[in-house]
């Protein structure tokens, strides 16, 4: 009874507490007749500041995601410079990824003993050359006989490092979208909102499809300047020319423009910048929405009447008074398009529209697999091991996603 | 005080720093004739002085004042007539600020003018610290280090009564108690060192120990700065406490100005009389207050005599008495007429009835010769 006073005292009216606990009224305070209470109490204005719930560690499921997705990412992406070194074989440097013996295809998983082996040993012994020992097959080869784990390793990190990049860029161009959309208001947000509709309403593939095959011409154009030579040649040549004067022409334009030397490595990077902006490109549209609705209730409230009060410009509003207040929903929506776009990676890499074989993704090597289970002969790890990287992945990320929802969107906390 | 009449004829000592002319604004109505919130305003004000805009709720006090600011996004507001000019100082020219771009305007806002807002709550940025908060208004305006002005807003913040600024400039406006943000938003508006402050119903979400606290900072701010100060309020008592002169609105348009005491004691026109009427008064008996449609019903009570004889109370819901010609839109059938020398009345503008000089009341002289001798 004491204690328990004695710590509403200190909170409250000093004076009053004792009354609503029925005793008599005294003068001399409880802190000087109170024995040490085994409960501390400190007074409220003393009370060193609580420290904040970290996002990441909030919530299990989260910590568990957090947990997987480090021990993925970080084997997928550390691994990146050994398996993008090159190997010898036969005679030629080839990344390896992609060195493999014929002889090995389709081994079964070292630790799968039940499965035939097509390959007999004698000749798997009598061509050791590969770099990559048929001892090592983890998770087994492919038709071509190259390591899967390998090949899921450097897959992994190509859609990571995809669906990162691709998740960042739609991120920056929905806030910003979002954000001169809400802040500017009437005519301008009802015309840019009215674009996101139109561009909602498509089919999602159909547009992604559409920006990568748009992108990828242009990329085709910028590789072979065929065009920039059309018109070199146009410039030179007036209505129509003989056969002979015209080939004299071309050659000529060949050597004045000339298609420009891309080495395989720029030329798979470059294919791998056409996809982020594809994918990018298309999942900002929900960031956007969101951000919009938010600066919309934000702009209304007082400080940033009072910001404008002191002379700030609308920039410098947007910037330094609104933006810091998104980055709640930010995180959250960011953390939640991760996912999404390893997800669309894959998805465009399975139909064979993203990763380019030979590169490997998740995406390709599930695509690769999936002919390969048939009722004569399954070779299962195949189509198992790359779906399972997809999927472990993807849920320990949406884990994390909820996880920095559920701490920062106060709204949608757990009941 | 004996003699309040006095103070309108003493030739101006001071130069005033915010002269508004005819104000007129109005917005955007979808579909229908522009809404006209602001109609005919001049208000003069000076150094030192506090000018109270008393009003009820939508009588045109705030859009006034962000007007004066040029606050208000245009469209849907538009400032159809009238001027804002800010005195020059120095070698610098009088500016008005109805003409100015916007660039210009961002240099006058914080710097010569400062505001501070009725929510005290939700007028801090959550996401800074208040010391982040106030350095922004410093190093918007002036050339000053982070050190330089973080040390000018610890001085900020210790003027407006913050204790341990040094502590406190760190911590979030959550941490902060409504007065105690009240008076961050203080430090923030003065950092500067403005020459007017708008104040728009600074006390009005605070309760009235702190509301007191708050206006007594203000008026002493007001006094150490020679600051020319604007006090929105609707609160007749906040008038008293704080106001010397006030300017008495209803529907966008200037009813009544004059000194405060003369406000008090000598209301001419019944609207005034009709908000002195609805305050409850200590002891006394009466059941009920009267409401202002009461008092304004009597058309009887609506002759003011003024100076060059007389005339009727400007009131928008009574027909305009018969001699008045001019037209309610361009804002001629309503004239603010000086009734005796430095207390000027709306009413309605009929033949012998024409606008002499803008209300211009420099009462700090006044004011000083009162107290030294109250």
């Amino acid at each position: 009874m004491r204690a328990a006073s004695l710590k509403i005292q200190l909170l409250s009216v000093p004076a009053r507490a004792p009354y609503l606990h029925g005793m008599a009224p005294q003068r001399t305070t409880a802190l000087d007749s109170a024995p040490p209470s085994a409960e501390r109490s400190v007074l409220a204005i003393m009370a060193p500041s609580r420290a904040r719930a970290n996002p990441l560690t909030h919530s299990i499921a989260g910590v568990i995601g957090i947990v997987v997705l480090a021990l993925i990412a970080a084997s997928c992406l550390f691994s990146l410079p050994w398996t993008l070194g090159t190997v010898e074989s036969g005679g030629a440097q080839i990344p390896r990824y992609n060195a493999g013996e014929i002889a090995d295809a389709r081994t079964p998983p070292m630790w799968w003993g039940a499965g035939p082996r097509r390959v007999p040993a004698d000749s798997v012994a009598s061509s050791p050359s590969s770099g990559v020992s048929s001892e090592s097959f983890l998770l087994g080869s492919d038709a071509l006989g190259r390591s899967l784990l390998i090949r899921l390793l450097t897959g992994g990190g190509v859609s990571l490092t995809i669906g990162l990049a691709a998740a960042f860029l739609s991120v920056v161009i929905g806030t910003a979208y979002g954000m001169i959309s809400g802040f500017m208001g009437g005519r301008v947000d009802a015309v840019m909102m009215r674009i996101v509709d139109i561009l909602y309403g498509l089919p999602y593939v159909l547009l992604v499809v559409l920006l990568a095959v748009a992108a990828d011409s242009v990329l085709a154009e910028y590789i072979s300047r065929e065009g920039s030579r059309a018109a070199w040649i146009a410039d030179r040549s007036s209505g129509l020319l003989d056969p002979a004067a015209r080939a004299a022409l071309e050659s000529q334009a060949i050597a004045a423009v000339p298609p420009r030397q891309v080495s395989p490595t720029g030329r798979t990077l470059l294919d791998l910048g056409v996809l982020l902006i594809a994918i990018g490109g298309v999942s900002w549209l929900t960031m956007a929405r969101v951000i919009r609705g938010q600066v919309l209730s934000l702009k209304q409230l007082p400080f940033v009447e009072s910001a404008r009060a002191i002379g700030a410009s609308r920039r410098r509003i947007i910037l330094v008074h609104l933006l810091p207040n998104l980055v709640g929903p930010i995180t959250v929506y960011a953390a939640l398009t991760v996912p999404q776009a390893i997800l669309q990676e894959s998805f465009l890499s399975f139909l064979g529209i993203g990763v380019k074989p030979p590169l490997p993704s998740w995406g390709n090597l599930a695509a690769e697999g999936l002919p390969e289970l048939n009722p004569f002969q399954s070779h299962w790890w195949l189509l198992l091991f790359p779906c399972l990287a997809l999927g472990v992945t993807l849920l320990a990320l949406n884990f994390v996603g909820e996880g920095v929802r559920e701490s920062l969107d106060p709204k949608r906390a757990r009941a | 005080m004996s003699n309040p009449t006095q103070a309108g004829h003493e030739a101006p000592t001071l130069k005033p720093v915010l002269t508004v002319r005819d104000l007129a604004v109005s917005f955007d109505n979808r579909g229908g004739p522009r809404l006209r919130a602001v109609d005919s305003v001049s208000v003069t004000m000076y150094p030192g002085q506090t000018l109270a805009v008393v009003g009820e709720s939508g009588c045109g006090k705030s859009v006034t004042a962000l007007t004066m600011m040029r606050l208000i996004p245009s469209p849907p507001s538009r400032v159809d007539r009238g001027s804002i000019v800010l005195a020059g100082e120095d070698e610098r020219p009088d500016r008005d600020l109805v003409t100015l771009d916007e660039r210009a305007l961002r240099a006058i806002r914080g710097r010569e003018i400062a505001m501070i807002f009725q929510e005290p709550m939700t007028s801090l940025n959550p996401v800074f610290t208040v010391g982040e908060q106030i350095t922004e208004a410093i190093r918007l305006h002036q050339s000053a280090t982070r050190a330089q002005a973080r040390e000018i807003a610890i001085a900020a913040m210790d003027e407006v009564g913050i204790t341990s600024p040094r502590q406190r400039l760190d911590q979030y406006p959550h941490q902060f108690s409504g007065g105690m943000r009240q008076r961050v938003m203080i430090a923030m508006a003065l950092a500067c060192k403005p020459r007017v402050l708008l104040a728009d119903e600074p006390t009005t979400a605070l309760d009235v120990t702190i509301q007191a606290q708050i206006l007594d900072l203000i008026t002493s701010l007001r006094a150490s700065h020679r600051l020319s100060v604007m006090l929105i309020t609707h609160d007749m008592g906040v008038v008293a406490q704080a106001a010397d002169v006030v300017c008495v609105m209803y529907a966008g348009r200037v009813v009544e100005y004059a000194r405060v005491d003369a406000i008090f004691a000598t209301p001419r026109h019944p609207y005034t009389r009709a908000l002195l009427a609805c305050i409850p008064r200590p002891g006394s008996r009466a059941s009920r207050l009267a409401t202002i449609r009461e008092v304004m019903d009597d058309r009887g009570a609506m002759r003011v005599e003024t100076a060059g004889g007389s005339a009727t109370a400007w009131w928008p819901w009574h027909d305009a008495p018969a001699g008045v010609t001019g037209s309610q839109e361009l804002g001629t059938d309503y004239a603010l007429v000086e009734a005796n020398p430095g207390h000027w009345v709306g009413v309605w503008r009929s033949e012998g009835v024409t606008p002499g000089r803008s209300p211009d009341l420099d009462w700090t002289v006044a004011r000083n010769a009162t107290r030294i001798a109250g």
